[in-house]
Parts: structure tokens; sequence; C-alpha cells
């Protein structure tokens, strides 16, 4: 069943560039559990593992809680037209020869390489060709609690520092380039003094269209009745007495 | 005193299936927590709203005034023909629906929620809900409460207890369900904090909601004649409640919590267990907790022949527990606690033992209700992945956890006879035979022991000092397994040592144990996934707080 359907508000300000267009005109307030589950499902129903899905879903209300249009920019990756990669791993600089990064994939990878000499450190790190960059910025938020400071993402023509959950834009909105690959620079900022949010959000929006495709996708993971998983499911006897 | 940590239950024996499905409610289950929280603190009620007619439709407000402010329970009350009357998650109008509301609503609030309450599923709701919930009348003591009452008479005492109930939720939504309040929103206020703390609230105004309504018709009908429910019964009804598979996945989806609640639980068992001697009001009070336990397992009826087995085994052990209590336990000899569990451990079937660990924790609240703070848990926290562990500590790990899991054969029909997965039609999770229907494509991750075995495989070849991080480059499929198995290195009782496929797996062993953590009474299956049960029978109600009454 659809939600109710708000007039833009609220979150409008604050989504992005990725929140822009004719889909402002209405939105669906869903609670940032129903983002996460509903990310979660249409993830794994575009193809990703059940771990990465949880991530994917994490990844969409951590975006939403942060100001973005956490849902909108999920489904962006997830109707991707063309194959993105895993990042091969070297020191200061993941690439990969095969075409532009997967920002989730590459995202875990670098929460995963937080501890580790190949992940990002004090030295310069980049990664090459990554499309949809603010799909990043969960798993930057994760190395950031890791190494106790804050971490600046920059990228051609915009720069977001996360730290203790939340999102700074350089500028708003924030150009993210959705399908088009751009570089991401990160550097940690350790001296950086950073002002709480005045709005700890507890909801998050999604366009109607949007909601209906990820509604779509989610749909994949699950099965149409049959007689026998219809008599399997309830109590054997009436529910009258 | 001994160390606690000397008399723990260790993962291996507590998380099996079999064991968790004889669990029992004890005094840290959830609704125990609260009543405890709202007397405490001296929580204060008023119901400011009740608007019924004589058929006993219409809507109500029951309000608790608590320290961090007013939560109330809206209820709306329906005419339901019986043709409509269903418990299943597929029906679409119950008996009376309600949403607890955060504050007290006004005239707005109250429109916005009489148009989408009674909806449920198809309706929203918003953060200033904390549930979302609906309930159906146990028509024949419904019944026969309201035609006994209407005549100035009380109702059939047998009757009442049989059944325990005049209502059973069919579901209670919370957590950001349908658009209300996410955990994380109220997990901040203290009376909140602990799991479950505004469903349990929430169930417990509805059991005075359903005592309301039945006087509020039987005065309707019988006039002058009608007379109100005698106190002792109507302190012997609860709320029943109808859950079904749903509810089943939550536990294996919530680690975290769960190695929580079972630490809690287990911890308070050992620190029982490790006192040197027992007070004399310690004995006294653990011998008025076996002789309610014994009441209530001859007052609790099931057809089910799990159920009954069950039963039998419960009353049986108690009456040899009652035995042995009286006259062969020496309750002023040293360890006498400890003493008492050994003796259940060689003389007891299951279900009497977790009833001994519930009558052995009742008498000890000054030494354990403190754990119940230890019961939530920050799973987004624990959620990332340590990429830096190797290769080596994650294998560790897999075998101290889930060596259960890694020597089955998990192509033999009968160990993975089931799978999990999403009905199209309620997206509610369901539970399917594997050879025999279609969709095992869409399968659900919850063959934990498969995907153990199966990580244990890929790691193979795998050298010791590789870190996870470039193993999960390499597999990104096992990433859910390995986020699972690092959970247990500091959660170890995070995961259920039995595999959830199996041919011979009950899903209502799932169902008791979280329904005990809530602190349900009178488990009755009605298929091996489908189980009614009962809350707050015999608890206080709201309105005896001004009267100062004890629970």
């Amino acid at each position: 069943m659809m939600p109710a359907i708000e007039p833009t508000g609220g979150l409008s300000a604050a989504c992005g560039a990725s929140d822009a267009g004719a889909q402002s005109a209405a939105q669906v307030r869903l609670s940032l559990s129903e983002i996460n589950a509903l990310c979660f499902k249409a993830a794994r129903g575009s193809g990703l593992s059940w771990g990465e899905a949880e991530e994917a879903g994490w990844a969409s209300a951590w975006l939403s809680r942060a100001g973005f249009a956490g849902p909108r920019i999920l489904l962006q990756r997830l109707q991707h037209a063309s194959r993105l990669e895993y990042p091969q791993i070297a020191a200061g600089r993941w690439r990969s020869p095969e075409g532009p990064l997967c920002p989730l994939r590459s995202g875990m990878a670098l929460a995963d390489h937080a501890g580790l000499a190949d992940g990002p450190g004090d030295a310069a790190f980049c990664m090459e060709a990554v499309c949809h960059p603010l799909l990043v910025l969960p798993f930057a938020a994760r190395v950031a609690r890791h190494r106790v400071q804050p971490l600046r993402i920059g990228w051609t023509g915009a720069g977001v520092t996360v730290w203790a959950d939340q999102a700074f834009p350089d500028a708003e909105p924030v150009r993210d380039h959705a399908e088009k690959p751009v570089d991401l620079g990160l550097e940690f900022a350790p001296g950086l003094r950073l002002r709480a949010p005045d709005l700890f959000r507890t909801t998050g929006s999604v366009g109607p269209d949007d909601w209906a495709a990820l509604s779509a996708l989610s749909m994949r993971v699950t099965v149409p009745p049959s007689e026998l998983s219809r008599a399997g499911a309830g109590a054997t006897r009436g529910d009258n007495d | 005193m001994p160390r606690a940590a000397d008399f723990r239950r260790s993962p291996a024996e507590v998380m099996r299936l079999a064991r968790m499905g004889c669990s029992h409610p004890t005094r840290l289950s959830f609704l125990r927590q609260l009543l405890r929280r709202i007397e405490t603190e001296g929580w204060v009620f008023d119901r400011p709203l009740w608007d019924m007619d004589a058929c006993g439709v219409g809507r109500a407000v029951y309000r608790m005034t608590t320290p961090d402010g007013a939560l109330s329970l809206v209820a709306f009350a329906h005419d339901l023909p019986a043709d409509q009357r269903s418990d299943r998650v597929i029906a679409t109008a119950w008996d009376a629906t309600f949403a607890l509301f955060d504050g007290t609503p006004d005239a707005d609030d109250l429109e916005r929620l009489q148009a989408n309450v009674p909806l449920q599923e198809a309706g929203r709701v918003t953060p200033r809900e904390l549930s979302l919930s609906r309930a159906n009348r146990s028509v024949r003591i419904f019944d026969h409460v309201l035609e006994r009452l209407a005549a100035g008479q009380q109702p059939d005492e047998r009757m009442l207890r049989e059944t325990g109930y005049l209502m059973r939720t069919t579901a209670v939504y919370g957590s950001g369900k349908f658009g209300a309040a996410d955990h994380a929103m109220i997990a901040g206020r203290p009376g909140l904090s602990a799991p479950f703390q505004a469903e349990m609230l929430s169930v417990w105004l509805t059991r005075a909601f359903t005592v309301d309504l039945v006087e509020h018709m039987a005065r309707a009908r019988g006039g002058e004649r009608a007379v109100r429910l005698r106190p002792d019964l109507r302190r012997g009804l609860g709320v029943g409640n109808s859950t079904g598979l749903g509810m089943a996945p939550f536990l294996v989806r919530h680690p975290v919590l769960l190695n929580n609640w079972m630490m809690a639980r287990e911890e308070a068992l050992a620190r029982v267990r490790a006192q040197h001697a027992a007070s004399q009001s310690a004995v006294d009070g653990f011998r008025a907790a076996l002789e309610a336990a014994r009441v209530n397992a001859s007052d609790w009826q099931s057809d089910h022949p799990v159920q009954q087995a069950k039963l039998s085994d419960l009353r049986d052990g108690l009456a040899r527990l009652d035995r042995f209590a009286a006259s062969e336990w020496d309750s002023s000899a040293a360890n006498p606690w400890n003493t008492v569990w050994d003796w259940g451990q060689a003389a007891l079937p299951l279900e009497a033992q977790e009833a001994l660990l519930a009558a052995m924790l009742e008498p000890h609240g000054d030494l354990i209700d403190g754990l119940g703070g230890c019961m939530r848990a920050d799973e987004e926290t624990c959620f990332g992945i340590d990429g830096a562990m190797t290769t080596a500590e994650l294998r560790a790990l897999l075998e101290t956890h889930y060596g259960w899991a890694l020597g089955i054969d998990y192509v033999a029909p009968r160990n993975c006879a089931r799978f999990w997965y999403i009905s199209e039609e309620k997206l509610e999770p369901r539970l399917g035979e594997r050879f025999d229907e279609p969709g095992a494509s869409r399968e659900l991750p919850l063959d934990t022991g498969r995907q153990a075995a199966a990580l244990w495989e890929a790691l193979r070849d795998a050298p010791d000092d590789t870190p996870v991080a470039r193993l999960l480059l390499a597999h990104p499929d096992h990433r859910l397994m390995v986020r699972r198995v690092q959970t247990t290195k500091r959660h170890p009782f995070a995961e259920i040592r039995d595999n959830l496929i199996a041919a011979d797996m009950l899903p209502i062993d799932l169902l008791r144990c979280k329904l005990a953590f809530f602190g349900a009474t009178r488990f009755d299956p009605r298929s091996d996934r489908w189980v009614r049960i009962s809350l707050f029978q015999g608890a206080i109600y709201p309105d005896d707080l001004a009267a100062g009454a004890a629970a």
C-alpha cells in the first residue's frame, strides 16, 4: 500500500542535487527504519548479495538522516545502466582497469580497510572514477569513526566532510554528478571544528516515482502465494472462538 | 561471594532451539520491567476520553503521565461481523484498533488517527505514534462475561481461567512501522529505553480497555441490574495475543539484541547460583514462585500435541521439584541455590529446568533487576565489519561458535527441507517446503548454519594472515555471514545454534523464546508456526496505581 503523500518541505532544502527536479512536487515521508528496510530489499532485488544489500539499506537511512535523499541516491545506483566495478586495492590509489567503480562496493571496501595499511591513512588517498559519489559518504563516516577524526571527501565542484554520523558539505547544494564518474580525494581533517547540526532528522522523504521504483525492485525478493503457503501460515482452526 | 562467572551456562547449552522453546517469563521480562518502572516512578493514570455507544462502538484515550511526559493509548472500538474476524495478518478489519501516542492527543490528532488507525497496515501514522496495534474479541468469553454482568451475575470462573482474556491482539507494530517513531527516537528516554516498552505499555492499557468495554456494554444492556467484574476475576484476566511466523525471524535478524537478552538472563541465574547462603525471605519467595508456577501449569491448556507433551513434562517436573524443595533440599547448607540447580539439571526435563530458572530469579530482585538495563542494544554501532581481522581469527571464531554447523550435510533433504521467504501478498516472513513449493530462489538468509559452513569452506585455502577486508573483495557473497561471525566475538549468545532450515525445526520454539522475554504466559500453539499467548495476567491495572496496589 502506498504511504500517504504530503507536500514537499522539511528536507528539500538539505537534500542536495539529487532531490531536485520534477519529483519535488510531492514526497512520501518514511521513517528511517522504513527507508532501511525498503532499500535493503530493493538492493537485494537488484542483485546485490544479502550482506551488501544490508549495507545499502543502512547507507540509505544514514544519508536520509544526514539530510540527503538516501532512497533516490541508492535508486540511481541500482538503475545504473552499465556495470560498475569493485576497486583494486593499492596503497593510496584505488581504481579498476575494467571501468568506473561502484560507490557501494568501493564504500564497503573503504570501511573494511579502515585499519589497514592500504586503506585511507595520513598520506594522500584517491579513488578513481566513482559513480554516484554520495553513496560513499556513509562508509567514509565509518572510517572517520574508526580513526576518530573528521574525513573530507572531495570531487569536482563539491566536497563533504563526515563526522559523528553527520555530513557537512563545503557548499550546498552538493553536486553529485550521479552517473558520471568522478575521482574522489579523501583527507582526514583532525583540527577541523564542526558545528553540531540544528536538526536531528527522524524521517526521510522519497518521491512517488522513486518510491514505486524501489518498491518494484523490493518485490523481487518476495514469493507469490501458493495454496500450500496460504495453508501453512495461520492457525489450523478458526478464530471465532 | 564466588564469582558469578564460574556459574554461567555456556552458549552451547543455552542457544539450542529445544531449550529456547522451553523459555519461561522471568522478572527480567519486558512487561515486568515496565510495571516495576511505572510503580517506582509513580506514573499517573487517567482516562481523558470515553466516547462509546451502547454497542461498544466509539473511541477512548488512556493516558499515563510519566516523568518524561504523557503517553496515551488511543483506542477505536468497532462493530465487526463474525465472518471478518481473523487473527491472521491478512485480515482487514478488527474488533478494536489502537495507537500509542507520544503526548496527549488533541482533536486534530484524534481525527488524523481515526482516519488511519482503523486501517492498520493500509493507513499511515507519524513519528508522534509509538505503536500501532489491533485486537479481536475472544467471542465466547466476551459474550459470556457481557451476558452475565448485564444480568447482575459474575462470569463462570473456570471459563475465565481457561481462556484468560477478553480480547487478543493480532499484531502490535512498533519501531518505525507504517511511519511510527523509530526506536532510536525514544531510546534515550529512560522509561522507553528497554526493549519493547512502548509495545508493552500499549498492551497493558489495552487490557484495561477490554474490561472497561465489556463493563460499559453490560451497563448499557442491563441498566441498574448490571454489575462490574469482581476484582479478583478482573485481576486474573490478561490480554491474549495471537502471533505467527512474522515474529520468528526477529531473533535471527537481531543477533546483538538476542545476545543481550540471553546474557542478562544467564548472568542473573549465575548470580543467584553463586550465593553462599539463602535468606529466609528468598527461600519463601522461591517457594511462592514454585507454587505460582504449579497453578499456572495446571491452568495452562493446549490442544497441540507438542505442547501437551511439554505441559506434561512441566507438571511432572514441578511436582518433583516441589517434593525435592520440601523434603530433600537443605536451604541452610552452603551454596543452596546451586544445589537445587544442579539437582534440577539431573532430575528435570528441559521444560521444568527453565521453569526452575524463572522461580530462582523471582525472589532476587535486588541482586538481578539492574541487569534489565543491559537488555537493549545499539545495533548500528555493532554493524560495521572489522576488516583488519585475520582469516585465522575468523576461522577460530567459526570453530568456537559454529562448530555445531560445520559438520552437517546441507545437501541431504532433511537438512535443507525448509526455506524462509517473504510473501508477496503481505510482505511477511513465511516458511516454505523446499522440495514441494516454488520460491526457494528467493530464500531469506536465515540458513545461518549452512552459510557458516559455506564460509568455512571458502576460507579453506586462504592464508592465515589475509585480512577480512581482502577476503570480502574476493567473496562478497559471504559478507552477511562474516558480519554474524564477527558479532559472536563480543556477543557469544548472538546465534541460535541449530539448523533453521532442517525438516524437524519447529518455528514455535523461536516464538516461545521471544514471547517469554516479553513476559508472555500460557503459550498455546495452534499449529507448528502459530501460537496464542497471554500477557499481564495477574498484574495490576492502571487504575490500581492511585490506590497504591502492589504488583
